[in-house]
C-alpha cells in the first residue's frame, strides 16, 4: 500500500537509457508528491469509512492507513464496501470479507469463554488451596475437580446412609427427633468441603473415645443429643472421606461397612452385665479381631490401630455388628471362637467379594476361602520382631490338613504358590518386603527338593536367612533351582538333611552359590573381610595398566597428531594418513552403560550417527554393509563431515581418560610392492571421550566414550597410513575403569610404553615431523639433522640438501 | 584386499561362537588361537594357545554373560585378515552390574578356517 517513489532524479542510473523499458512499463505506478497524498486521504478516508472501532471511538487510536499496519483488536468491519458487491472476483472478496468478520466475532467469543475459564479456575485454585496441587497443568486440574466432585458424591452417599442407620439404631432404643438439625449439619459439612472434611477425621479421632463409638450412648439412657449425632455422622464422613491412596483413587467398597450377625452370645458369664453383656462382647471381638488382622499392620513401627466395630445394635439373640469391609475378614474368623464359655457364631449375610487389592484384576486369585485360610496362616506364623516368617511343618497344620492342602504335590506346589502370591500382595514395594521378612524357615516340610518351594526366590529374592533343616534333600542338585538365587543370603540351614551324609563337600559348592554366604549350618564359612574382598575383586576384575608396543614411536606420533586433527581439521588429517586402500567405519552402542553421575544421563541423541551406523548385528542388507565402510580419502572425508564436531582431551595433560593398547601386526599391505606377503604393521586399540556440541543449546556440549581401532601400514605421505579404522560411538561411560588400573603395575614382557608415559608434544616434535614429511627422512635421522642445525629448520632444510647424496639408503623411510 | 570373502558374515559368525563359548565352556577357545596368538586381557599380555588358554581359565569367576551390542569388521591383512571390533556388555558372576567392555580380534584365514591372531579385551565402564 505504500506509495512508490514519486519520480527518480534525473542522475539515478534508472533513469539511463539502458533501462527506459523498466521505466516506461512502471510509469503508471509512479506519481508525483501531490497525486501520491491524494491517494493517500482517499485510502484513509475509505478505510475510516469501512472499518470501526469496536466500542466508542473515543480515545481509540484514528483509522488510517498508518495505523492499520498493526490493527488494534477492537477493530471491526462496518460494511462491507459496496464495490465488493458486484460479480466475480468481487463476490469473492465479499465472501472472505464476512468470513473475517466472523471470524473475529467468534475469536472474541471465545477470548470471552476463555477469560471465564480462567477466573473460574482461579477461584478453583484458591478452594483447593488446602491441596497441594500442581497448577500448572490445566488438564490435570480439571481432572483433579473431576475427581474431586466424584469423592464428594460418595462421600454424600456415605453421609446420606450413616445418616439413615444412625437413625434408625436411634429410633429402634427409643429416641425420637432431631433429624431435621442432623440434615442441617450434614448439608454444611458437605458445603464447606475438603478443609472440613479432613476436620472431620481429626473429630472423629477425637470421638474414638469410649462414648463416640457408636454404641456409647447404650446403657447410659438413650436421650438424642444433637451433638453426639453431628460427631457420629461426622465420624462416617470422616471414614468416608480418608483420602483415597495412590492405587485406589475411588473410594471403593475399602471404606463401605459389612453387616455380621453374633449368636450364642445371649446366656454367656458375662449376660448379667447391665446390657447382658454386650458391651464386653464386642471387646472381646473387637481385640480378637484385631489380632487376626494385626499381622501386616505392625510393619513399619506402627502400632496397629485396631480393628473397630463401626456400629453395632441388638436384635433379639443377634448382635448385628458393622465392620469396615477390610476387616470382615478378621471378624467372620471368629466365628466358634468361645466367649464367656459359650461358643459364638460369626455369620454375614451378605459377605463381600474376595478382597486383593494388590492383584491385578486379570491374575487368578486363589478360591476365598484358600486366601482366607492363607492369610489367618500368615498371621499365625509371622513374627514381626524378629522379621521371620515360619512355614516349617506345613504338613501338620491342623487347618491345612483339614482341607487336604498337603494330599498330592500338586496342591501343596499349588498352595505354595498361592502363598507367596498372597504375601506378595501384603506389600507395595519391594523395599517394603525386604524390610518386612527378612528370615523364611521351610524346616520339617519333608521337601525332597525344591520343586514345591521354588517361587520362594522370586517372592523373597533378598532374603538374609533360610532354614532348610529337618527335610530329605540328598544333594546338592536338588537345591539348584536356587543356585544363584538370594543374592543377599547371608545364613542358610540345612541340618539335618541327608545330604550332610551322602555329598561330602556340599558346602563348598553351596557356598560358592550365594556369595553374600556366612553362615552355613551355623558355621561361619566366609569373614567378614573375605566378603570385603570378594566384592572388590567381583568389581572389577583386574584392571591393568594398557599394554603398548610401538616401535620407534611410530604409533605415539601419530596419536599425537591424530586425535588433534580429527577435532581442527578433518578433511587434511584424512588426506595425510588415508588412501585409497584404507578403510573407515563407525557404528554407534545405544545400549553402553552411562556413567550416571553425569549430566548426559539426560540427552542421547545419535541422529547424525545412526545414518552412518555400521553395527554389523543389526544390519544385514548387504549393500548397506559394503556402502558403509568407507574407503579413500575423499569418502572418509565426506563421511567424517556427517560427524558431529568433537574436541577430544589431550593425550598429555589428560592421559587418564584414555587406554591405548597397541601390538605388532605383521601382513598388513606393503604399498611399494616389496613384499608380497605384507609387512609388520600395529593394530592400535583406542578408548577414551569426546566432547560434542548440542545441537539445540548453544555452547553446551556433551561428552561422549568411544572405541576406536586402528591398523596402521606403511605408505602414505607421512610414511605412515591408517588401513581400518573402526570407531564405535557411545554413551558417556566415564573413565573410572581406566583410572583403577593405573596404580598396577604392568607386567613387563616387551618395551611397554604407556600413555602416561608419553612425551609431551613439543614444538621439536612437531619440526621433526615437518622435516620428515618434506625429506623422507626417518623421524630418527630426521631428528639428528635438527639438532645438528640447532632446531632451525630452515637449516636443517640445507643441512639436508647439502648431505642428502651421502645419506645412506636406511636413513629414508 | 580379499574382497572376495564375505568377511562380515565370517566375523559374525566368529563372535557369535566366541561368546557362546565364552558363556558356556571357556575350556573350547583354545581351538581358536595359535601358537603366534596374543591376547591382552585388561593390558595383561599372554602370547600362544596355552598361555591364552590358561589366561582365560584363571579369570576371577566361574560363569559370565556376555552381550554383544555392536560389532563391525573390516578386511584388515593382505592374505585376508580381518579385524573385528565388538563392544557390549558382560555380567560375571556374583555381581549384579554389567560392566561395558570392548574387544577386538585380528583373525587370520588358516587353510580355509581362520583363527584368533590378536585379541584385545578392554572393560571401559565399571561396575559401579
Amino acid at each position: 500500500m505504500s506509495p512508490l517513489p514519486q519520480s527518480l532524479p534525473a542522475t539515478d542510473p534508472t533513469q539511463n537509457p539502458p533501462l527506459s523499458e523498466v521505466a516506461a512499463a512502471l510509469a503508471p505506478y509512479i506519481h508525483t508528491r501531490a497525486e501520491t497524498l491524494r491517494i493517500r486521504r482517499l485510502l484513509s478516508a475509505h478505510l475510516a469509512a469501512s472499518l470501526t472501532h469496536e466500542e466508542s471511538t473515543d480515545g481509540e487510536t484514528p483509522i488510517t492507513h498508518l495505523t492499520l499496519g498493526a490493527p488494534p483488536s477492537t477493530l471491526v468491519v462496518k460494511r462491507t464496501p459496496k464495490e465488493l458487491q458486484g460479480g466475480g472476483d468481487a463476490r469473492v472478496r465479499a465472501a472472505y470479507l464476512s468470513a473475517l468478520q466472523s471470524h473475529a466475532v467468534a475469536k472474541k467469543r471465545y477470548q470471552a469463554l476463555r477469560d471465564e475459564i480462567e477466573e473460574l479456575r482461579q477461584s478453583q485454585v484458591v478452594d483447593s488451596a488446602s491441596r497441594d496441587v500442581n497448577r500448572g497443568d490445566g488438564a490435570a486440574e480439571e481432572y483433579i475437580q473431576l475427581v474431586k466432585l466424584r469423592r464428594r458424591v460418595e462421600r454424600t452417599k456415605v453421609v446420606d446412609k450413616a445418616v439413615e442407620r444412625v437413625c434408625d439404631a436411634r429410633l429402634v432404643e427409643g429416641g425420637a427427633g432431631g433429624i431435621g438439625k442432623r440434615r442441617t449439619g450434614v448439608r454444611e459439612t458437605d458445603r464447606e468441603g475438603d478443609v472440613v472434611m479432613d476436620g472431620g477425621i481429626s473429630r472423629s479421632a477425637e470421638g474414638r473415645g469410649r462414648g463416640g463409638r457408636g454404641r456409647g450412648g447404650r446403657g447410659r439412657g438413650g436421650g438424642i443429643n444433637t451433638e453426639r449425632l453431628q460427631r457420629e455422622v461426622l465420624k462416617h464422613v470422616g471414614d468416608g472421606a480418608r483420602p483415597p491412596s495412590m492405587r485406589n483413587i475411588t473410594p471403593d467398597r475399602q471404606s463401605s461397612l459389612v453387616e455380621l450377625q453374633v449368636t450364642g452370645w445371649l446366656n454367656s458369664k458375662a449376660s448379667s452385665n447391665d446390657d447382658r453383656g454386650v458391651s464386653s462382647l464386642i471387646t472381646f471381638l473387637e481385640r480378637h479381631a484385631t489380632k487376626r488382622s494385626a499381622l501386616f499392620r505392625q510393619r513399619g513401627g506402627k502400632a496397629a490401630t485396631g480393628s473397630r466395630i463401626k456400629r453395632s445394635r441388638v436384635e433379639g439373640d443377634t448382635l448385628h455388628i458393622f465392620v469396615l469391609q477390610q476387616e470382615y475378614e478378621s471378624y467372620s474368623r471368629l466365628n466358634n471362637f468361645v466367649f464367656a464359655g459359650k461358643s459364638i457364631t460369626v455369620t454375614c449375610e451378605n459377605p463381600p467379594r474376595s478382597r486383593s487389592p494388590h492383584n491385578s484384576g486379570t491374575s487368578p486369585e486363589p478360591a476365598n476361602e484358600v486366601q482366607q485360610l492363607i492369610q489367618d496362616l500368615l498371621s499365625r506364623r509371622f513374627d514381626y520382631s524378629s522379621k521371620l516368617l515360619s512355614l516349617n511343618a506345613l504338613g501338620t497344620d491342623e487347618q491345612l490338613q483339614e482341607i487336604g492342602m498337603f494330599k498330592t504335590p500338586e496342591t501343596q506346589s499349588k498352595f505354595f504358590l498361592a502363598t507367596m502370591k498372597v504375601c506378595s500382595a501384603q506389600f507395595q514395594t519391594a523395599e517394603e518386603k525386604r524390610e518386612t521378612i527378612q528370615s523364611v524357615s521351610l524346616a520339617d516340610n519333608n521337601l525332597p527338593n525344591l520343586s514345591i518351594v521354588t517361587s520362594l526366590a522370586q517372592t523373597f529374592p533378598d532374603l538374609k536367612n533360610l532354614d532348610l533343616s529337618g527335610n530329605k534333600i540328598e544333594n546338592t542338585s536338588a537345591l539348584g533351582a536356587w543356585r544363584h538365587k538370594f543374592r543377599h543370603l547371608e545364613q542358610l540351614l540345612l541340618n539335618n538333611n541327608p545330604i550332610e551324609k551322602l555329598q561330602p563337600g556340599w558346602e563348598v559348592e553351596v557356598m560358592k552359590w550365594f556369595p553374600k554366604l556366612r553362615l552355613l549350618n551355623g558355621i561361619q564359612v566366609r569373614t567378614d573381610a573375605q566378603l570385603a574382598q570378594m566384592d572388590q575383586s567381583k568389581a572389577i576384575p583386574l584392571v591393568q595398566a594398557p599394554d603398548f608396543r610401538d616401535e620407534g614411536g611410530i604409533v605415539q606420533n601419530l596419536l599425537l597428531k591424530f586425535f588433534t586433527a580429527f577435532d581442527s581439521d578433518r578433511p587434511a588429517l584424512a588426506n595425510m594418513y588415508y588412501d585409497n586402500d584404507c578403510s573407515f567405519s563407525l557404528n554407534v552402542n545405544t545400549h553402553a552403560l552411562r556413567d550416571k553421575d553425569a549430566q548426559e544421563m539426560l540427552k542421547q541423541s545419535w541422529d547424525p550417527y545412526i545414518r552412518i551406523s555400521r553395527n554389523l548385528k543389526h544390519l544385514n542388507n548387504p549393500k548397506v554393509r559394503t556402502n558403509r565402510k568407507i574407503t579413500g580419502p575423499e569418502e572418509i572425508t565426506k563421511t567424517w563431515a556427517q560427524i558431529p564436531a568433537t574436541r577430544h582431551p589431550a593425550l598429555t595433560s589428560e592421559f587418564h581418560k584414555w587406554v591405548i593398547e597397541c601390538a605388532s601386526q605383521p601382513g598388513v599391505p606393503d604399498p611399494t610392492g616389496t613384499y608380497p606377503q605384507g609387512v609388520t604393521g600395529f593394530m592400535v586399540t583406542v578408548h577414551g571421550e569426546y566432547e560434542e556440541p548440542i545441537p539445540s543449546r548453544q555452547d553446551r556440549t556433551m561428552r561422549r566414550s568411544f572405541d576406536r581401532t586402528f591398523v596402521l601400514g606403511p605408505g602414505g605421505p607421512l610414511k605412515v597410513r591408517i588401513l581400518s579404522d573402526i570407531l564405535t560411538v557411545r554413551a558417556y561411560g566415564g573413565s573410572a575403569a581406566f583410572r583403577l588400573g593405573l596404580p598396577v603395575a604392568a607386567p613387563i614382557i616387551a618395551p611397554v610404553v604407556a600413555p602416561a608415559a608419553m612425551t609431551p608434544v613439543t614444538e621439536q616434535d612437531l619440526m621433526v615431523l615437518e622435516l620428515a614429511k618434506i625429506t623422507g627422512l626417518t623421524l630418527e635421522v630426521a631428528k639428528q639433522c635438527l639438532e645438528t642445525s640447532n632446531w632451525n629448520l630452515h637449516t636443517a632444510m640445507g643441512t639436508f640438501e647439502t648431505h642428502k647424496a651421502t645419506l645412506p639408503p636406511t636413513a629414508f623411510a | 584386499m580379499a574382497g572376495a570373502v564375505d568377511f562380515a558374515n565370517i566375523a559374525q559368525q566368529f563372535v557369535k561362537f566366541y561368546y557362546e563359548q565364552f558363556d558356556t565352556n571357556r575350556g573350547n577357545l583354545g581351538a581358536l588361537y595359535r601358537h603366534q596368538s596374543m591376547l591382552t586381557f585388561e593390558g595383561t599380555p599372554a602370547q600362544g594357545a596355552d598361555a591364552i588358554l590358561e589366561k582365560l581359565q584363571s579369570l576371577p569367576f566361574t560363569s559370565v554373560q556376555h552381550r554383544t551390542d555392536t560389532l563391525d569388521a573390516q578386511p584388515s591383512s593382505e592374505e585376508g585378515g580381518i579385524l573385528v571390533l565388538v563392544t557390549g556388555a558382560l555380567l560375571v558372576e556374583g555381581s549384579e552390574r554389567p560392566m561395558s567392555f570392548t574387544q577386538t580380534f585380528q583373525l587370520r584365514p588358516e587353510a580355509g578356517t581362520f583363527y584368533v591372531f590378536n585379541d584385545v579385551f578392554r572393560l571401559v565402564y565399571p561396575a559401579a
